[in-house]
């Protein structure tokens, strides 16, 4: 006769074999995006649909296989001009209904996952690209909403904003995205911004100030003095920089920052401990490394300048966009941390051009290098960086109908 | 001479090595192997064949029906997700630690399978402590190469090691300390006190490698454990409150000695125990309030089962506020407000059934006049690495996050209510037995 005690490990095997089933099978699906993502950089869309739906088949549940089923779509449908002279082109009948079903992948993928905000950015731009503007500001509300500390969603929704000729709650938007990260400073979206009009980038400045506010949390002042830099108050922003780093001495960035005021002043060899310090707290960091090599550079000290451009082109090479790190974080079965193309582009936008610029230094520094052609390849990436969508206001009457 | 039983030697082979073999599963840490759930489950299944299957032994006690409780509550959990395919893989880690309990719970008898599964479990916390400390004095040097001074503020940078986050990490390392504990208790409770102040050595690197990790949390944890110890072996007679108190204090001295150790080797340790918190630690307490603050808010519409196992990132994610100091918070950093998110008010219900069925076994093992004087201690040691891990667990949500600190846990609970059952040990002189002082 067998006792109750021996009954008790039956549910628990069948519940582990059943588990480990259902895990074998998430794998296998996930098994399927090396392949698709190769197929999406080669531009082999039949290819890349048909891996995704392969693993949308074998892991029906997981909204990233339906958003990224949807982002197939949405490829075919081209972004607007990004002069301001050219007038959107409209869709064509073939590029209406890919954005459209684009749309329908995105919001099964939010019905699968309510928490995901980038299903609703990207919906939003499909939906402005299909002129439904309404339904777009919508959508971004939303992922504001479900992402509020992502300062990439608020200056992509400041782009969507100035687009459709709503340019001061933009900025209110930009403003937000810098309060939250003010190395956007750096980025070529805010070097688009001081072009379009540099008093708008100044009044951005000032109101991301103000949304900080006048605080003694060691986080914020050093915010603050990034962007009292930016704004020409150097003697300010060097005490905002350095009054936190007694308190908090591990904020790798407030280093790198202050080590370019004092760059800025003069005092070179301050600087480089300031960004060996910035440098010791986070290898990874691609503009300490830099200006490390610009100061190695300028001091002659060829050998040094060029290891360190080589560790800056590295780590700008390994830089993952904050939605990568963040989903794989946030989805536990994620094994392969994939680099989407569409917010690549709008984090490549959203970026410095340090990477390209530590390229162009290895090739100038040794043109007899056996990489020296693809140095000079990598230094021009940041003139084909643009904005991946059209950010100058358009009047309703010369909308496409 | 009687003739040497192959038959029955092997027979008595199997039960031994299968806590030792679940033990190995655990620490190989099981992520990286391909199927080790079937090989957990295929042990199981022989566990169960290994089961007495008459007599008192034979009873389901409270701890049994609360672990099948915690794992049968996967099942309404995963129905209910709101997001099923993050929850397979927390379910499989805790049908993987329900696994390992029942194991521990059906087959360990004697105190050879003890030994042999703690000193496996001891040696990976050792191996984990030395490569640890080596770890964190390479890193400090750099730090002071260019130019910092002091640990505090730097503390998430210098300990842990790649796969792991760094609370996950220090709970890993916390929970192989009371396997070392039970090695010394054996050796000890045998009579043998060279060998027992031996064994004490693995729980004093444990001990030293977790006074580095400059977290409140895990040193208090550590105090709280020792503390409860000495308390619960007093309140129940195991030994005199005189004794009680001088292991008390000789315990902590010991800790205190360790933590002098540690402040030697890497000067500044000590402060981060000792006077007032560093902007940095009020920060990271500030932060975890914060935090809990806005996933208790957050359950509001799914307060009965949660959001499912493996969502409380998704939900912190979607209802952080846009303050500009708010860092990206994947976890609750706190295990109850992590149940409460993920399984809800019907989670909180069934773990805290858990954790009182511990007590009342705990209870029942130390008042039992059946129970050796020995395996009392055993059940007692068990019992404060369960006090340690859910200490350390209240400002940290660690315990579920990595399959291998679960299975630890579970396997201490296993072990406590195994205690009960375990052979009296023979007598080395052939003295009676001593029972249970009241």
């Amino acid at each position: 006769m067998i006792s109750p005690r021996q009954l008790l490990p039956i549910p628990i095997i069948l519940g582990l074999l059943a588990c480990e089933y259902k895990l074998h099978v998430q794998k296998r699906a996930e098994d399927n995006l090396p392949s698709f993502y190769s197929a999406l950089v080669n531009g082999d869309v039949d290819e890349a649909r048909s891996r995704i739906a392969e693993a949308a088949r074998l892991s029906p549940g997981d909204a990233r296989y339906a958003a990224w089923s949807a982002y197939v779509d949405g490829q075919t449908v081209p972004t607007e001009a990004s002069e301001c002279s050219q007038v959107a082109q409209p869709l064509t009948v073939s590029q209406r209904e890919a954005a459209e079903r684009a749309v329908a992948g995105y919001q099964m993928a939010a019905q699968l996952n309510q928490f995901d905000a980038q299903f609703h950015h990207n919906m939003a731009w499909l939906y402005h690209r299909l002129g439904e503007d309404q339904r777009a500001l919508q959508e971004f509300e939303t992922a504001v909403r479900l992402d509020r500390p992502n300062p990439i969603l608020h200056a992509s929704f400041g782009l969507l904003l100035e687009s459709i000729g709503e340019v001061n709650r933009a900025d209110g938007e930009y403003a937000r995205a810098i309060a939250l990260s003010p190395q956007l400073i750096d980025s070529r979206f805010f070097e688009d911004l001081k072009q379009r009009s540099a008093e708008r980038a100044t009044h951005v400045l000032k109101t991301s100030v103000s949304l900080l506010g006048e605080s003694d949390n060691p986080i914020l002042e050093a915010k603050l003095g990034r962007i009292y830099a930016e704004l020409g108050e150097k003697a300010r922003a060097a005490l905002l920089l350095s009054d936190p780093l007694r308190k908090l001495p591990n904020l790798p960035l407030a280093w790198a920052n202050l080590g370019n005021l004092q760059v800025a002043s003069g005092d070179t060899d301050v600087a480089l401990s300031s960004y060996r310090k910035a440098t010791a707290l986070d290898p990874g960091l691609v503009m300490p490394n830099l200006r490390i090599a610009e100061i190695y550079r300028g001091n002659g000290s060829t050998r040094q300048a060029l290891q360190s451009f080589q560790m800056t082109a590295r780590n700008a090479d390994a830089k993952l966009p904050p939605s990568v790190s963040h989903d794989f974080r946030l989805y536990h079965g994620s094994r392969q941390p994939i680099d989407s193309q569409l917010p690549t582009v709008l984090f490549r936008y959203m970026n410095s051009c340090d990477g390209p610029q530590a390229y162009e230094a290895m090739a100038e520094l040794n043109p007899k290098a056996r990489d020296a052609a693809y140095y000079r390849t990598r230094a021009r990436d940041c003139e084909f960086i643009q904005s991946p969508y059209r950010i100058c206001p358009v009047s309703p009457a010369s909308r496409p109908k | 001479m009687p003739r040497f039983n192959w038959n029955a030697q092997r027979a008595r082979a199997l039960p031994s090595t299968l806590p030792a073999l679940t033990a190995v599963l655990i620490v190989g840490d099981y992520e990286h192997l391909p199927f080790v759930s079937v090989i957990l489950a295929a042990l199981l299944l022989l566990s169960l064949l290994l089961t007495r299957r008459s007599g008192p032994a034979a009873k389901v006690s409270w701890i049994d029906g609360a672990v099948l409780l915690v794992a049968g509550l996967e099942v309404p959990s995963l129905m209910l997700s709101h997001y099923r395919p993050n929850g397979w893989d927390r379910t499989l880690g805790l049908l993987f630690a329900a696994a390992v309990y029942l194991i521990f719970r059906q087959i360990v008898r004697s105190r050879v399978q003890l030994v042999a599964a703690s000193s496996i479990v001891a040696g990976f916390g050792v191996w984990l402590s030395v490569g640890a400390l080596t770890i964190f004095g390479h890193r400090l040097d750099s730090l002071h190469i260019a130019g910092f001074e002091g640990i505090v503020p730097f503390r998430e940078m210098l300990t842990g090691r790649s796969g792991y986050v760094g609370g996950e990490w220090f709970t890993l390392v916390l929970l192989t300390f009371p396997f070392a504990l039970l090695l010394a208790v054996v050796a000890f409770s045998a009579g043998r006190r060279w060998l027992g102040a031996l064994t004490l050595i693995p729980a004093a690197v444990i001990a030293l490698e977790l006074t580095t990790t400059c977290s409140r949390a895990v040193f208090f944890a550590l105090v709280a454990g020792l503390m409860s110890l000495t308390c619960v072996s007093v309140l129940y007679g195991l030994i005199p409150w005189r004794r009680g108190l001088t292991l008390l204090v000789t315990s902590l001295a010991v800790l205190g000695l360790i933590l002098l150790i540690g402040n030697t080797m890497f000067p500044g340790v000590g402060s981060c125990y000792i006077g007032h918190s560093e902007s940095s630690q009020a920060r990271s307490a500030e932060g975890r309030l914060s935090i809990w603050h806005s996933a208790i808010e957050a359950t509001r519409g799914s307060r009965v089962w949660g959001v499912g196992s493996g969502n409380s990132g998704f939900l912190l994610s979607s209802n952080a506020d846009e303050s500009a100091d708010s860092a990206f918070a994947a976890r609750t950093f706190s295990l109850p407000v992590e149940i409460l998110v993920e399984k809800g008010i019907v989670g909180i219900c069934c773990y805290a059934l858990l954790i009182l069925a511990i007590l009342f076994e705990l209870h029942r093992t130390l008042r039992s006049s059946t129970v050796d004087h020995r395996s009392g201690w055993i059940a007692l040691v068990a019992f404060t690495g369960i006090v340690m891990g859910l200490f350390r667990d209240l400002t940290y949500s660690s315990l579920m996050a990595h399959p291998v600190t679960l299975s630890l846990f579970f396997a201490l609970i296993g072990i406590l209510s195994a205690a009960k059952e375990m052979k009296p040990a023979e007598p080395a002189t052939g003295k009676p037995r001593r029972r249970n002082k009241r």
